[in-house]
């Protein structure tokens, strides 16, 4: 329709209701912003998935195999076997409702197929109707329904329209994950070929030269050294960064982000000038080059796959222990699945820090140290010097990322380290941090352009209460530890609270941080003036 | 009694009919959530038209400054902007607040007699679907500027960096 109509004009053509089916009957309407294209048949080659060619969701004909129907239900009752997690998922859910009005998705489109009990719904509904005697013989009664292309253009909508956030899964008295469900659901599309780009091309780049943009080695260290100069141009000191360095005590493992975006980059010249002022025998890794681990977002196979690096490149450069970065879902996986899909790490040391020499018993089995748990330990035992007045242009909150947060319990060190940087702290509403934290809305592969409407009401929550903070008590800052947080929130923000930046919390411990010898910080690391030198 | 002290005497309740309406354009069992959760945080669709739709009739009764039924309908825009409408469904909610007035009010003894009031009102509604389309459009550039900042953002380092090595 034309943007020019008189307002007469518009009021004719408005339908006021929802259409007269039964809503849970009305076929899904591909919208554009809220769908994501198709996989580029070149990486699904390379990661030799099946059905590679080229096809897009809006189009009728998804060039599916032949017997694709039977493919995924071959699929599904292989995962019950496997998984009893998700027989039990599939059979224990009373609809009670308790997750239905807690997803950001429902939350923000006030679509219904979004509450995440109807979400898993277009999984159990075929559970039912093929797997049990009472949806084989009574389909409607039982809430069975037969998988037909309808349902897979559903399956493909909704299920890429959950960031696997496990928001839900706190409300459940069941403890039902729709996230787990989500996992198997991208897994059983993906049997005949059916996924997004975003999530395949940086699988298939990240098995290459291991991580999202395919950059090569040398391509690394030219990065890395790029943000070594800009450090020094930024503090006067020159700092050492040791890349593939055999014998080295800790891997040190980021998300590839670090590198080249923003304001990811200001973080890395944070963990830099940190490592250096305490003298950290560490190493980083060319091809354990990437913390993000997409393929976790499309199979458990993939992931296994992406995932190996990390322990491959800890034997082969001897060190003790690995150290990981601010990235979100790389912990979730450690913390549910690395273990048993690339452990077990008999070969590694129990991380132990070598400044404070505490020992970090968690991670007794996975050997990696999350690194807000490290600086949290370094601060505690007065192991460096802060100067929070350097961070007093900022006004910070905290976003905490599903990932860290949900996925693995990390509430409290995020908080030490930023109260200890920093002077102006708030906590957005209690209802929406730790356990219960809303999601960016652009997490597990849906952080692309094509569907950026969906991802602007996924994190309207989140924006939300951001708003509230910004405009009760000046909060200008943003902080997170992920960094699709980091890559997704900025755009998130300037739509809806204009103003407010996004920033990781190694960025503000470089701003605050005394090092040894430095000249005098005009600027912090973004290169503004620092407090107080606006004139100078 | 004068069109205008009607709807005054009625702005809450027309203010509730009209969010009931507003709501019911969302499918399903969704209206039930929005409308009845009222916690600022849980519930911002439901919680922001419950705040806006009273001050915008307000405005539209008694018009005192435009900025204020800008900033109001700025909220509800951006809200609709970014959900699964068209561009008429995503303004059309004003002309629930129409149909209410004529359907309840417009049979009002009194009110017959100021026809003139009456039609005076339904054009003020016009004007702000009007400022509504405007935001709505100004929302959609928005939306592309940011997509593109987006791109520029998620690479930005390396680009600067190849610059430095290639460029000059
Ligand atoms: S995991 Fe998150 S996105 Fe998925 S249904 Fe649950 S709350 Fe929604
Ligand atoms: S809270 Fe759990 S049991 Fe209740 S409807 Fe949701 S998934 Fe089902």
């Amino acid at each position: 329709m034309s943007l020019k109509m008189k307002p007469e004009e518009l009021a004719q053509t408005i339908s006021y209701k929802p259409p007269k089916k039964h809503w849970m009957d009305v076929r899904v309407e591909y919208k554009k912003g809220s769908y994501n294209y198709a996989g580029n048949p070149e990486s699904l080659k390379y990661v030799h998935q099946p059905n590679p060619r080229k096809w897009q969701p809006y189009e009728e004909n998804w060039k599916l195999p032949e017997n694709w129907k039977e493919i995924i239900l071959e699929g599904f009752r292989e995962r019950i076997d496997k998984f009893r997690s998700l027989k039990l998922f599939m059979d224990i859910c009373v609809r009670c409702g308790a997750c239905a009005d807690k997803c950001h998705f429902f939350i923000g489109s006030g679509d219904p197929k979004n509450m995440p009990v109807l979400r898993a719904e277009l999984l159990r509904a075929v559970y039912r109707k093929e797997f049990t005697l009472a949806g084989k013989l009574m389909a409607k009664m039982a809430g069975a329904t037969e998988l037909t292309f309808d349902v897979l253009k559903e399956w493909f909508y909704y299920f890429y329209q959950c960031t696997q956030c496990r928001r839900c899964s706190v409300f459940c008295p069941y403890g039902i994950d729709t996230a787990e469900i989500t996992f198997i659901a991208r897994e059983l599309m993906n049997l005949i070929g059916v996924n997004i780009d975003w999530v395949m091309t940086p699988v298939a780049n990240s098995h290459r030269t291991g991580n999202h943009l395919g950059i090569q080695p040398h391509g690394f260290k030219d990065s890395i050294e790029f943000a070594r100069d800009d450090l020094e141009d930024l503090t006067g000191i020159r700092v050492e960064i040791p890349i593939n360095k055999k014998g080295a005590e800790i891997l040190f493992v980021i998300p590839s982000a670090d590198y080249f975006a923003e304001p990811h980059y200001y973080t890395l010249l944070g963990y830099m000038a940190l490592f250096h002022e305490i003298g950290l025998d560490f190493t980083f890794s060319t091809y354990a080059s990437e913390g993000g681990n997409f393929g976790s977002f499309v199979s458990h196979e993939l992931m296994k796959v992406l995932n190996a690096k990390i322990y491959a490149e800890a034997k082969r450069l001897k060190v003790k222990w690995i150290l990981g970065g601010e990235c979100g879902h790389m912990w979730r996986i450690l913390h549910q699945y690395m273990d048993t899909l690339n452990g077990p790490a008999d070969f590694l040391e129990v991380p132990k820090s070598p400044i404070t020499r505490t020992v970090f018993e968690n991670t007794r089995s996975t050997k990696m140290v999350h690194i807000t748990e490290f600086t949290a330990d370094l601060i505690k035992n007065n192991k460096i010097k802060l100067d929070k007045s350097r961070n007093d242009h900022w006004h910070a909150t905290f976003h905490d990322s599903c990932n860290p947060a949900r996925g693995m319990g990390l509430l409290e060190e995020p908080r030490y380290i930023l109260k200890s940087v920093l002077n102006n702290f708030t906590e957005m509403p209690d209802n929406t941090i730790r356990e219960q934290t809303f999601c960016c809305g652009s997490g597990a592969g849906l952080g692309t352009e094509e569907n950026f409407e969906m991802r602007m009401r996924g994190g309207f929550p989140r924006a939300n209460a951001v708003k509230y903070v910004a405009e009760n008590n000046g909060v200008n800052l943003l902080t997170c530890i992920c960094a699709i947080d980091k890559a997704t929130l900025p755009p998130l923000l300037q739509y809806w609270v204009p103003g407010v930046e996004v920033g990781g919390i190694h960025e503000l411990v470089g701003n605050a941080l005394v090092m040894k010898g430095e000249n005098e910080r005009k600027t912090d690391l973004r290169n503004n003036p620092s407090p107080g030198k606006e004139d100078i | 009694m004068k069109f205008y002290e009607i709807l005054e005497q009625h702005k809450s309740q027309i203010a509730e009919k009209w969010l009931k309406a507003v709501i019911e354009t969302y499918p399903g069992d969704a209206g039930k959530f929005l409308f009845e959760n009222k916690n600022q945080f849980g519930n911002p669709i439901g919680y922001t038209f419950s705040k806006r739709l009273p001050e915008i009739l307000d405005e539209l009764i008694n018009p005192t400054e435009p900025q204020k039924l800008n900033i109001a309908i700025d909220d509800l825009m951006k809200i609709r902007a970014v959900q699964e409408f068209t561009p008429s469904e995503a303004v059309g909610f004003f002309f629930l607040l129409k149909k209410i007035i004529r359907k309840e009010y417009h049979h009002d003894e009194n009110a017959q007699m100021l026809f003139r009031e009456v039609l005076e009102f339904e054009s003020r509604i016009d004007q702000a679907v009007s400022l509504a389309f405007d935001i709505y459009v100004g929302l959609k550039e928005k939306i592309y500027e940011i997509k593109a900042g987006e791109t520029k953002a998620q690479y930005g380092k390396m680009v600067e960096r190849l610059n430095k090595k290639y460029g000059d």
